[in-house]
This record gives structure tokens, sequence and C-alpha cells, in this order.
């Protein structure tokens, strides 16, 4: 059982707070990734339930034991670090054997865990190499080998993919995400790379500033995000924003932006806008709201037409980002390859406002999230 | 400080999983060149396993275990591998060396005997040659029974057998590496005393590894030829079951 709770954890240096009072529950065999912008204090977070930071205050329960005072070693927890930490001078083997050698494992044990990993990893074929010749890629399985023997209740995993090249990145992130199905244990894995957490969580949180801004399932978190910070932070491109005015209309609530009244979802209920009629607010509108022409799937009633004049486009394979200046705002727009623009063109593209977001301008959060706490 | 800390911590070109193995001389090579500190620990630790004279045979079959490892490229520790294997092979290894000795002696007694015998007669020329043709059979049967005692451990018929027949299949390759030995003992010897680390570091762990090198496939090989044979031959002893019809006849 290696459900973990972090209650009230602050981690402070001297006057410096990095980590403030959070609350996370994780559950037992979960896969939980933090995710944010550097310095956010998610390898603080990190550190601290691997118990290589003292917790400043709260407590952090592994099971049903507060872990505070208990010791690294004891804690039944694998960490892979970004920079894989291997003994340069030890065979591949070695490097994953010396931590069951020094708990004093039985040889045979030793040896039997080491080639299953080394099996499951596919690096059997490297097991007699040191770690000079090694690539990145190579290295971090090691690493992550290294983990795996000691059969821990709990995976802690630092940004382990940030040293690899794009391509290995991919084919390692299939290969932690099966590997997590394959050893049954809880992963928590911290990175800065959004992709990453999109593709292999179970669930991601959001940091920024020592704080979590939000705690979903990755579609969730996209679909829905409870602030300003997030929806920034997750997509790529990311969201666009607009300084928009609410009004209601005999059709109900619409949003004015520059004179055009745009629709707004059925979700953006009238006691979410009521309060903020006649003020500003933020539109957020993903660069997939964007479409060069209706089609019947469309639903006429939410879609609003916007002008623009293109800056560039960068074609991307299956789609190009069209960054183009509405109203002088800046916007990304995810278009098919096939979408022909110069930059000083003039453009017309519909907009779905079925996927629009609106966000308090002083407090940031999501009108859908209701007030702050 | 940053060249000495790339030469240990900046990244490799990495490996190639379906990289061919390397062969011959190239394969020796990269064994020394991954294993040299290896090999420096297992000669002194041979020395020190062998002071007490008794124990030589069962520190060279130990070396030969060690170096089997280190051939098949696999991780070895060559204290702890050999401490292990010394134990286990200590009694063995000295049946097997008085064995061999007794047959080395033999040949040896009787080619010099026949060579001072052929230098009053020619007449012993033929005597003489075949004494010499023993000796050196004998002597790479002695290698291959101890590769085979060391890594495979079979029973007693099953090491001659396999022993005799590895001599007649590929021999060559053993007197390479016998002749190898010799010639880095001749070096020493010609050098002395500004080789003495050689020997003290060097000499007995990476002859022994020449030989395991030279002897290891072959060995194993014909052990597994040797066990084939000998169960073909228990499977004729055993009589044919007789079907019910057979038996009413």
């Amino acid at each position: 059982m290696a459900a973990i709770s972090l209650r009230k954890l602050r981690k402070t240096f001297g006057e410096l707070t990095v980590v403030h009072d959070i609350d996370l529950e994780i559950a037992d065999k979960e896969f939980i990734i933090l995710v944010g912008p550097s310095g956010c204090g998610k390898s603080t977070t990190l550190r601290m339930i691997a118990g290589l930071e003292d917790v400043s205050s709260g407590d952090l329960i592994i099971g049903d034991l507060i872990v505070n005072d208990v010791a690294a070693k004891d804690r039944d927890i694998a960490m892979v670090f970004q920079n894989y930490a291997l003994y340069p001078h030890m065979t591949v083997y070695k490097n994953m054997a010396f931590g069951l050698e020094l708990r004093r494992a039985p040889r045979d044990e030793v040896d039997r865990k080491v080639r299953e990993a080394a099996e499951i990893l596919d690096i059997t074929y490297l097991l007699n190499r040191k770690p000079k010749a090694l690539s990145g890629g190579q290295r971090q399985r090691v690493a992550l080998g290294r983990a795996m023997v000691r059969s821990p209740e709990v995976f802690l995993l630092d940004e382990p993919l940030s040293n690899l090249d794009a391509k290995l990145r991919a084919t390692m992130r299939a290969e932690i995400t099966k590997l997590h199905r394959s050893l049954n244990a809880t992963f928590i894995y911290v990175t800065h790379d959004q992709v990453e957490a999109m593709t292999m969580a179970d669930r991601i949180v959001v940091m920024q500033d020592g704080h979590i801004q939000q705690v979903a399932k990755p579609q969730d978190l996209y679909d829905n995000p409870v602030n300003l910070f997030v929806a920034s932070f997750i997509g790529a491109p990311q969201m666009n924003f607009y300084p928009v005015t609410i009004r209601e209309t005999d059709a109900g609530f619409a949003v004015d932006f520059g004179g055009t009244l745009l629709p707004l979802p059925p979700r953006l209920t009238p006691e979410n806008l009521a309060p903020y009629e006649g003020q500003e607010v933020t539109l957020g509108l993903r660069p997939e709201a964007f479409f060069e022409r209706m089609t019947s799937e469309h639903d006429p009633d939410m879609f609003a037409q916007l002008d623009g004049v293109v800056d560039y486009a960068e074609p991307m394979g299956p789609e190009i980002h069209l960054n183009f200046a509405v109203q002088g705002h800046s916007t990304t727009a995810r278009l098919s390859p096939r979408f022909a623009a110069r930059p000083g063109d003039t453009v017309t593209l519909h907009v779905d406002m079925s996927m629009a977001h609106l966000f308090d301008p002083k407090s940031e959060r999501s009108l859908m999230a209701g007030p702050a706490a | 400080m940053k060249w000495w800390l790339n030469l240990y911590f900046a990244e490799g070109p990495g490996i190639a999983k379906d990289l061919p193995r390397a062969t011959g001389l190239r394969l020796v090579w990269q064994t020394i060149a991954r294993e040299w500190w290896n090999l420096i620990i297992l000669n002194v630790v041979f020395i020190t396993a062998s002071l007490p004279i008794v124990t030589i045979p069962a520190a060279y079959a130990a070396m030969v275990r060690v170096t089997a490892t280190m051939v098949e490229d696999e991780p070895c520790e060559p204290w702890r591998d050999f401490r292990e294997a010394f134990i286990t092979l200590l009694l063995p290894s000295l049946s097997l060396s008085l064995l061999c000795a007794a047959m080395v002696g033999l040949g040896a007694a009787a080619t010099r005997a026949y060579a001072q015998a052929a230098t009053e007669s020619l007449a012993f020329a033929v005597p003489l040659a075949i004494a010499a043709a023993f000796l050196g059979l004998v002597t790479l049967f002695t290698t291959f029974a101890f590769t085979l005692l060391a890594t495979q451990r079979p029973l007693l018929p099953h090491l001659l057998k396999a022993a005799a027949i590895a001599v007649l299949v590929r021999p060559l390759p053993v007197l390479a590496a016998l002749g190898a030995n010799a010639a880095l003992w001749v070096f020493h010897i010609a050098a002395y005393p500004s080789t003495i680390l050689l020997a003290v570091l060097v000499n007995f762990s990476f002859g022994t590894l020449l030989i395991t090198f030279a002897t290891l496939a072959t060995a194993q090989a014909s052990l597994a030829y040797a066990r084939s044979r000998n169960e073909e031959e228990r499977i004729k002893t055993i009589p044919p079951i007789q079907t019910g019809a057979t038996a009413s006849n």
C-alpha cells in the first residue's frame, strides 16, 4: 500500500518559502505528474517525499505512516535523477546491483533482480559496460533499472527525460508508461514539459510559485483550466487571450470584443455570468477553436467570424500554426496545412465559441470554477 | 577540470544492440581493454593464493573461471568470483593436476630419455618423436581439461573424453596461446629486473586469459558432443518397449 498524502506541507529555506502548505492525495499505484515552470517548487516537493529535504511543517504520510522524520533509505522509495547519477567506475550490472548489495541481499536474488530489470528495459547487452560508453537514453534506462531492482512501493522521477533528444524522449515516454503498468507501483514524476505530463499521467498537478494551482486528469486539465495560469501553461501552442466585456442581450449573455458580439457556450450559465455583466473579463480561445470554414457538423449559433492580419505561419507538417493579429491581439490558430496565407494578408476565420473560456481578470480564476475559496 | 569530469561523466556514443560480436584477436583486445584493471587484480590474487604451492592448481582453475567470465562478456568481480571458484575447485583441481602432472611427467621423462638415446643411435628418433608428440598432446589435454573443470565441472569420464576430443579438433589456437605465454615469460626473464612488475601485475592473468580464449569454445563444444554421444550409447542399451501385440507373439 503506497498511497501518499501531503498535508499542509511547507518548505522554507531561511526567509524564503518555496512550498506553501500544499495538500495532495496520491492514490496507491497512481501515476501522478508534478508540472510547472522552473522554480515552482515541484522538485523540492519531490525531494521532500524522497527524504532528501526536511519538511519545514505539515505532514508527509506514506501508507499509514507519517514519514517526516523517517530516513530516505527507510521509506521504500526509489528515485531517478535528471543527470542519471550513475557511478562512472562501475559497470551497468554493478550500478544496478549496488543498492541491493549494500542492503546485504543474497547474491542470487541480486543477480535475478538485475537480470529481470535489464530484460524489461532491454539493456541486457549493456550489463558488462561502463556508463562512459552509453548514450543518454541508455544511461537513463540504467538509472530506471537501478530504481527497479529495489522493487520499491514508490518511484520518484525528477525530470528523467530532460537530457534526451526529442525522438528518444518520445520513445522513453512510452516505455515509462508501460513500465508503470507492469510494475504496479506508485509513480511521482516531475517535469516542466507539458507533453510528458499530458501523455503519461493519470493525474497532473500544476504548480506555480510553491502553490498547487490545479489537480486533474490530463484531459480535464486541458478542457477545464481553473485559472489563467493553468490555461496558459497547458496546451501548445498556448491559449489565446483577449479582453472582452460581458453583455446581456435578448439571446442571453455574450461577450463584446471590440464591438463584435460573440456568443457564449451554455456551460457558462447566467449564474456564472450575471455578476460580471458590463465588466471586462478575459476570453480564452485555444488555437484549435479557429476554423477556415464552417461545416455541417458545426453549430452555427456558436460560431463567429474574426478578421486578422497575418504575421507569419509555421508549417508543422500535419497542420500549420498561423500567427495573426486580431484587433491588435496576437493570436495563434491551428489550421489545415493547405491553408494559404502570406504575411500581411487579411484573413477571416470562424471561431467556435463553444470552446471559449472566460476568466476573472483580477482573481484570474475561470468563471466556471465559481468564486475563489 | 572540465576535461577530467568529461572523462567520467560525458555521454558516450552509445552501444548498438545488434552490433555483431567481435571475434579472434579483436575480441581479445576488446576484452583486455575492458577488463585490464580486473586482470591486474586477478594476477595479484592468483599469486597470493598460490603461495602455499599445493593450492596452485585450485588458484589456476579459479583464474580460468574468472577469465572465462571475462571472455563471455559477463559481469565479473575478480576477488569474489575467484574466491568462490577457488573454494569449489580446491580438491577437484588438485586431483586433476596430479593426473595431468603424472602424464606430463611421463611424457617429459620419455622424451628426455629418448633424446639422450637418439644422440647415440638414430634408431631412437622414432620413439623420440612419439614421446615428444605425446608430451605436446598431454600438455594441450591439460589446458583443455582445466578449462572444462573450471567452467563446466563435468563428470570425470566426460571431462577426459571432451578434453581428448578438443585436443584433436582445434589444437592450433591453444598452441598459439601457449606460445604467446612462453614469449611473455621469455621477455620477462630477458628484461629482468626491469620487468619485475610485469609478472606481479600481468603475466599470469593475461596468459591465462589467452589460454581461456583459445580453449573455451572448443572445450564446451567437445563436452556437449561427448555428453550427446554418451546419451546415444545409453539409449542404445535400453531394450525396446514391447507393444501388446508383439508381446503376445
